[in-house]
């Protein structure tokens, strides 16, 4: 079995002044190669703050993350910012850099990886073709809708070429319709192309193609539901699921 | 990240705040603008007034006069005499030692008069030995002949009397007159008197004619003319004339005088330069200031790069090099600028000598005309000119660009 990224008995305390906020209480984690994992929790849980250790963007206050067999703890800035090259960010609120091109946004994550021009050429005519913006790659991102906005985004993580993707509410900004095309966008990367996922959300439909959903309630993580505490309503989401394809097919020909 | 890549980056950044960009760019021009403008009008200005200083000038000449001591009481009753000369024979590397003696009077060209003007004795021959490019008749000659009584004129007193006129001249302390023709006029020399040497307003009458006639033997000072002139030769013979003279006398190396001059200018141009660059620190503080607030706006943008796995020294070197275009742009075109407006500002203030007028007239050697200056820049200035707005930019901007570098990618990411 191999672990692209795990996790031991991790905490994470911010303080709020002098007051400390235990974002995160002992959180055992770890996801193999291949796998779609959806982590599902309310606002506040310390689903960013997990998303932030697992993409060594921070190190924990206590216990370990080791991301591709390394002890991010150990790690100095510079190579943190290294291993951030092999981890694809896809945020909630697209982070793309407003005055640069669609295509710009892409090829900088390629530039930071000390990749040549031409090269770079390729690569991102080649994903912006993929998500689907063959001909909106000139357009700057207030040029472009909310959905085009993150498929761009998740353009210039795939750009990377990265271990895993992770995915921060990546349908928390747009309506149903685009909400559906990201989904599907996503499921395609993971049966299709074999990318490791990691996706975080409140919304138990996002989460309906993953391989396995993850709780996070408080800080804590759990493999059920939990249901008395929450009362995610299991119904809806089958229901959704029945008529998800049609969606996304309207959606296709628009 | 490759440094083609941060300096496209960084160009990127500037050119979506264009207003912004210029603004700052304006900044550093004024300040490069102003130190160009002040210190190549200086240097211009300088050269200038060197330039005629030296022409006339003799670099291997002392002035020997009389000490007018302030700090050590000189002999009151001391004088340096005509036949001092003898003196100066037995000291080396003196080829001519030439006293030049002067007697104020009040002069009348016909209709025309100045009162209390030097007049001053020379032996042609010599004088002309000394100054072979400087005393020289364009009209008439300058005879040779140690008896003769005619004047040899300056070329501003040739709008006075032309050559043949007479001139007649009466001294104020004993009243002697004198009155003969004008035998030559000499080529405009364009400076001031410096080391003892002729100049335009000069009235000049063989030194035997002012001894014999005016009965005047105390000498303003004695022209010497060395064989070489070497720092060493000037100091020995320097020092073997003041113990000759027992210390009575003041030896003035006419290249120290203009030494002198010269370095009088370096410190006009290094305290303008100073004023100018004060500019160039406010140019400064605009640039950490538009900076700090670029580092505001784009937090957030720092924090996505860096989650892109972009290294705090290449987010360092981006802000870095933004400031080092606007340094870099600010300072090529503020040397244009700079020169440019001393280009026009010194075509200002020559047209309105010239404008002016003879200068200077009569009374006791007047401000010379300043003919053209212009500024001079040399590739040093332009050098140091870049040099410093670069400096600049990158000490003001290296403050935000480290609060860049240093900023938490979580803290940055969050940020509204
Ligand atoms: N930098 C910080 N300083 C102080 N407290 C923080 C910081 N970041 C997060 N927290 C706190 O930690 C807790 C978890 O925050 P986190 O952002 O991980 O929640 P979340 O599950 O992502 O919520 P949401 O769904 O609203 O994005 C919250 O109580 C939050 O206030
Ligand atoms: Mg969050």
């Amino acid at each position: 079995m191999k672990f692209v990224v795990k996790t031991e008995n991790v905490e994470k305390t911010y303080m709020q002044g002098k007051i400390p906020v235990h974002a995160l209480r002992g959180i055992d984690f770890s996801v193999e190669e291949g796998e779609y994992v959806a982590i599902l929790g309310p606002s506040g849980s310390g689903k960013s703050t997990l998303l932030n250790l697992i993409g060594a963007l921070d190190v924990p206050t206590k216990g370990k993350v080791f991301i591709s067999g390394q002890d991010i703890s150990e790690l100095n800035s510079r190579k943190r910012a290294e291993l951030r090259r092999t981890i694809g960010f896809v945020f909630q609120f697209y982070n793309l850099i407003p005055r640069i091109s669609a295509f710009k946004n892409v090829e900088l994550s390629l530039s930071v990886k000390n990749i040549s021009r031409s090269e770079r050429k390729k690569i991102v005519k080649k994903i912006l073709t993929d998500v689907g913006l063959q001909d909106r790659m000139k357009h700057a991102p207030n040029e472009l809708s909310g959905g085009q906005q993150q498929r761009v985004a998740i353009a210039r993580a795939l750009a990377l070429d990265p271990t895993y993707l992770l995915m921060d509410e990546p349908t928390g900004n747009v309506d149903t319709k685009t909400r559906d095309m990201i989904m599907k966008l996503i499921n395609q990367l993971n049966k299709e192309k074999g990318r490791t996922i990691i996706m975080i959300t409140h919304d138990q439909f996002i989460a309906k193609d993953s391989d396995r959903i993850e709780y996070l309630v408080d800080g804590k993580l759990y493999h059920k539901p939990p249901k008395e505490r929450i009362g995610y309503n299991t119904n809806s989401l089958k229901k959704q699921k029945l008529n998800d394809n049609k969606i996304i097919a309207s959606e296709e020909k628009s | 990240m490759k440094i083609f890549d941060i300096l496209k980056y960084s160009g990127r950044s500037l050119k979506s705040q264009k207003w912004r960009s210029f603004l700052t760019i304006l900044g550093v021009l004024i300040g490069i603008a102003a130190i160009v403008a002040l210190t190549s009008l200086g240097n211009g200005f300088e050269s200038t007034i060197t330039g005629q200083l030296e022409s006339g000038f003799a670099t291997n000449t002392l002035i020997v006069s009389k000490k007018s001591g302030t700090f050590e009481q000189p002999d009151p009753l001391f004088n340096l005499y005509y036949e001092n000369r003898s003196v100066f024979e037995g000291i080396d590397h003196i080829d001519l030692a030439m006293p030049v003696l002067q007697v104020t009077c009040n002069v009348s060209f016909g209709d025309d008069q100045i009162n209390a003007f030097p007049v001053y004795g020379v032996d042609y021959n010599n004088y002309s030995y000394i100054f072979p490019s400087s005393f020289v008749a364009k009209e008439g000659g300058i005879p040779t002949n140690s008896s003769t009584t005619n004047y040899v004129v300056g070329s501003n007193i040739d709008q006075k009397v032309d050559l043949d006129d007479p001139i007649e001249i009466t001294s104020i302390f004993g009243g002697v007159s004198h009155n003969d023709s004008v035998v030559a006029i000499l080529e405009e020399i364009g400076g001031v008197s410096l080391g003892g040497g002729p100049t335009d307003n000069g009235i000049y009458l063989h030194a035997n004619l002012i001894r014999y006639k005016f009965n005047i033997e105390i000498v303003s000072y004695f022209i010497v003319l060395l064989d070489d002139d070497a720092d060493s030769t000037i100091n020995s013979v320097s020092d073997a004339i003041s113990t000759a003279f027992n210390d009575q006398v003041s030896v003035i190396a006419s290249t120290a005088v203009l030494d002198t001059i010269q370095s009088a200018f370096g410190t006009i141009e290094v305290f303008l330069g100073g004023i100018a660059g004060i500019s160039l620190i406010v140019a400064g503080i605009g640039i950490m200031n538009i900076m700090i607030v670029s580092l505001m706006e784009r937090t957030r943008e720092i924090g996505i790069i860096k989650a892109l796995g972009m290294k705090n020294s290449s987010i360092l070197l981006i802000f870095l090099c933004e400031t080092i275009f606007i340094g870099l742009i600010g300072s090529l075109l503020g040397i244009g600028a700079g020169y440019l407006f001393a280009s026009l500002f010194g075509r200002v203030l020559s047209g309105g000598a010239a404008g002016g007028g003879p200068t200077g007239g009569f009374g006791g050697g007047g401000v010379p005309g300043f003919g053209t200056i212009s500024p001079i820049i040399t590739l040093d200035m332009f050098g140091l000119a870049i040099f410093y707005g670069v400096l600049v930019s990158v000490i003001f901007g290296l403050y935000p660009a480290w609060r860049a570098a240093r900023l938490e990618p979580v803290e940055a990411l969050r940020y509204e």
